[in-house]
């Protein structure tokens, strides 16, 4: 194991990719998954407080301590073991998303949950139940998640594989490796009716208790091992990017690619840019067309036999709803589709960079709905948006009802409105049936905002499920809730 | 102007390359192929010479029958046509290539002959020189900016450490080198269109090959470094390292 206690060295330990600062007495670097139950068992008896992190890549603050000691896990980065028959890997907490993308591929087979940071860990994705443009079509990283083996606050481990344990109605009980029980009661809680969800912890009667763990935040427990299972490869992918010259059109291309339709076109992903976010991207790429209003950029799953007939659906489908169709971008190559992948990604780097030239922090929405409300929200919030006289970009995961709307406040005037802005979409996704946090969780930053979407007593019984794991409150103390 | 690109299909760039059981080959069996990426660059510098000056552009591969995806790949970023010169022996070096290029540009009498400066599988580049020397054509290499005149072309090339200017007249060979022009998505309407856009067919002349592989094997793999801190056990570690794997003192 490693210990960092210099400043220099803890520095880049005490920020997320949010800018979130904080402060560390101490960093841990396990170098083996077992050092973590001995670390903490031993913080445990000295009532130390710690929290986990690996690549930092959050963006609430969840990774950030506000004090006592930091377990990174970034050298906990072994992959054990691919099994291709069984279509299922089993993961130390630490290897980056990326990595084990590039080793499936050899392999033949896939990890459909991809969040844009292919910097990420398994384990800050499992914690957080991280979900990306693929979500659309195979949902977050819970769906993937089938055994865990978690080091909870006083060192004791539990390891759990999918369908073994659930609850009874509303109580759940928990053997461990030392054969203690841990209790606790289910509260019933909201569950918003958008298909994306990262506020809170996932609760619901006769839940399957590994669930409990994925999107928990690394608040009840430390992640040593992961099983997941994997799918193969599409044959062939058709992936484009589509320009609009009318947001109206634009909406009902992706309503149309949303819904079953007489086409049987089933994208995996559907993703949006707004005119804001093209013109941001034109600078480094000229084959953007000047009229267009917007962007879909969508991909579909297909097979050697049926890719001429879907590329020709697809084809028909843009001459029916835009009148930019000669601009459609296809890649016809895995490097073309890594090439759009990258265009995507540059969005938000484009944005973090414009935002360090302000020296601002990222004022963003990570809102969500259903379906049936999307209009009202998108409406909402381009009329507030524009009204406002605030720089903005909107883009997101428009098949899931969920755009991050990223605000750039040069000013202190500016800063106000955003802020009134993003309280307002925040409130407004929850009178929809929605959610304050669709995929980048609470940590930190969104603690005060848990009240819009729960009540008192909902915060509570989580609360309760935390003491149940951690009665001393050491683990991420800070993080989900204030007070316990 | 009419102008040739000639195209060469190769593995993926992400493709883990195995060598087949006979030592001599690479292993096809599961690897994904691409267009050339160097032939990417030719095809974007070809088109937009097309679109300022006009003319026919004609892709070309010499290649078994496997390579009419390229050539439906290069036919939607823009090419007007295709040809494949449909090599019938598998083992093909690089003079076979070039002589079968040379056998229809002779036809074709293009003003402008572009490729990649190299194909990312077997990297002889030799293609470019052999034309020249086959077609009695000036030929410059690893091309990094043109522009263009009336029967002439003045532009940079990339030599070791530096750019070296070039002048040349027409008909000329073009070999590119990569970021020359950032190629173009194929755009949707012209996918459908190259499904009707003519692939013309041609024997290949079997020539006797003038290079024989006697043996493949993948590169050593490179040793993986050691981490030491800077802890006293560690320093006297470093010492027997140098001197016992190292070798240096």
């Amino acid at each position: 194991m490693i210990i960092i206690t210099d400043d220099e060295g803890k520095q880049e330990y005490q920020k997320d990719a949010a800018n979130y600062l904080g402060k560390a007495d101490k960093v841990y670097l396990p170098e083996t998954t077992d050092e973590i139950n001995f670390i903490v068992r031993d913080l445990y008896s000295n009532d130390i407080p710690f929290t986990i992190s690996a690549a930092r890549t959050g963006l609430t603050g969840g990774g950030v301590p506000h004090n006592g000691v930091l377990i990174s896990t970034e050298r906990l980065n072994r992959i054990i073991d691919i099994d291709v028959e069984n279509k299922s890997a089993l993961l130390e907490p630490g290897v980056h998303l990326q990595t084990f993308h590039d080793e499936l591929r050899q392999h033949n087979l896939m990890y459909p949950s991809n969040p844009t940071e292919t910097w990420s860990t398994i384990g800050g994705n499992v914690a957080n139940n991280a979900s990306g443009a693929k979500t659309f079509k195979y949902g977050a990283t819970r769906n993937f998640v089938n055994y865990l083996e978690v080091v909870l606050p006083d060192g004791d481990e539990i390891r759990i594989r999918r369908g073994e344990y659930f609850a009874i109605g509303n109580e759940a009980s928990l053997n461990t490796l030392s054969s203690n029980t841990i209790k606790f009661s289910i509260p019933n809680i909201k569950v918003p009716s958008s298909t994306k969800n990262a506020a809170g912890y996932y609760l619901r009667p006769n839940m399957d208790l590994i669930d409990i763990f994925v999107g928990s935040e690394g608040t009840l427990g430390v992640i040593k091992k992961i099983g997941l299972d994997l799918l193969y490869q599409s044959e062939e992918v058709i992936s484009a990017i589509v320009f609009f010259d009318d947001y109206n059109n634009l909406l009902n291309f992706t309503e149309y690619l949303r819904n079953d339709n007489p086409r049987q076109l089933k994208p995996r992903l559907i993703e949006y840019f707004d005119k804001n976010s093209l013109d941001l991207l034109s600078k480094h790429h000229s084959d953007i067309p000047q009229e267009s209003l917007g962007a879909i950029w969508v991909e579909f799953e297909t097979n050697s036999i049926m890719l001429e007939h879907d590329t020709l659906s697809l084809y028909e489908l843009t001459l029916e709803y835009t009148d930019l169709v000669e601009f459609t971008w296809v890649a016809m190559s895995d490097k073309d589709r890594e090439k759009i992948t990258k265009f995507r990604h540059d969005l938000p780097l484009s944005v973090n960079e414009l935002l360090t030239k302000y020296n601002q922090q990222k004022i963003y929405t990570d809102t969500a709905v259903p379906a049936n409300s999307f209009r009202i929200y998108y409406d909402e919030m381009y009329s507030h948006l524009n009204s406002m006289g605030v720089d903005y970009v909107v883009f997101g995961h428009i098949g899931d009802c969920h755009l991050h709307a990223n605000l750039f406040v040069k000013n202190e005037k500016d800063k106000e409105k955003a802020e009134e802005f993003y309280h307002y979409m925040m409130k407004l996704a929850v009178e929809l049936d929605g959610t304050i946090s669709a995929e980048h969780g609470i940590g930190k930053i969104k603690r005060p905002y848990l009240k819009y979407m729960f009540s008192d007593a909902e915060i509570d019984g989580m609360k309760n499920v935390k003491k149940a794991f951690d009665n001393k409150n050491l683990l991420a103390s800070d993080t989900l809730f204030f007070d316990r | 102007m009419n102008i040739l690109v000639c195209v060469s299909r190769v593995p993926d760039t992400a493709a883990k390359i195995k060598v087949a059981g006979d030592n001599k080959s690479v292993e096809t069996a599961g690897v994904k192929f691409i267009l050339n990426p160097y032939d990417e660059y030719a095809l974007e510098e070809a088109i937009q010479l097309q679109e300022s000056k006009g003319g026919e552009l004609t892709v070309l591969t010499v290649a078994g029958d496997e390579a009419t995806d390229v050539l439906r790949t290069a036919l939607a970023m823009g090419a007007d046509k295709a040809i494949h010169v449909k090599a019938n022996q598998l083992e093909k070096d690089s003079f076979y290539v070039a002589n079968n290029i040379a056998n229809v540009a002779k036809e074709l009498n293009p003003d402008i002959i572009f490729l990649g400066k190299q194909s990312i599988d077997f990297d002889s580049f030799q293609i470019s020189s052999l034309l020249g020397g086959l077609l009695d054509l000036p030929s410059v290499d690893v091309v990094s900016s043109i522009n263009y005149a009336d029967g002439s072309i003045t532009g940079e090339k990339d030599i070791e450490g530096g750019k070296e200017s070039f002048e040349t007249s027409l008909p000329a060979i073009i070999s590119v080198q990569k970021g020359i022009k950032e190629p173009r998505y194929p755009k949707l309407p012209q996918i459908m269109k190259a499904k009707q856009k003519p692939i013309e067919v041609k024997e290949a002349i079997e020539t006797p090959l003038r290079t024989e592989i006697l043996e493949m094997t993948l590169p050593e793999k490179a040793r993986a470094g050691k981490i030491l801190t800077g802890s006293d056990a560690d320093i006297d570690e470093l010492v027997r390292l140098l001197h016992e794997d190292a070798k240096v003192i």
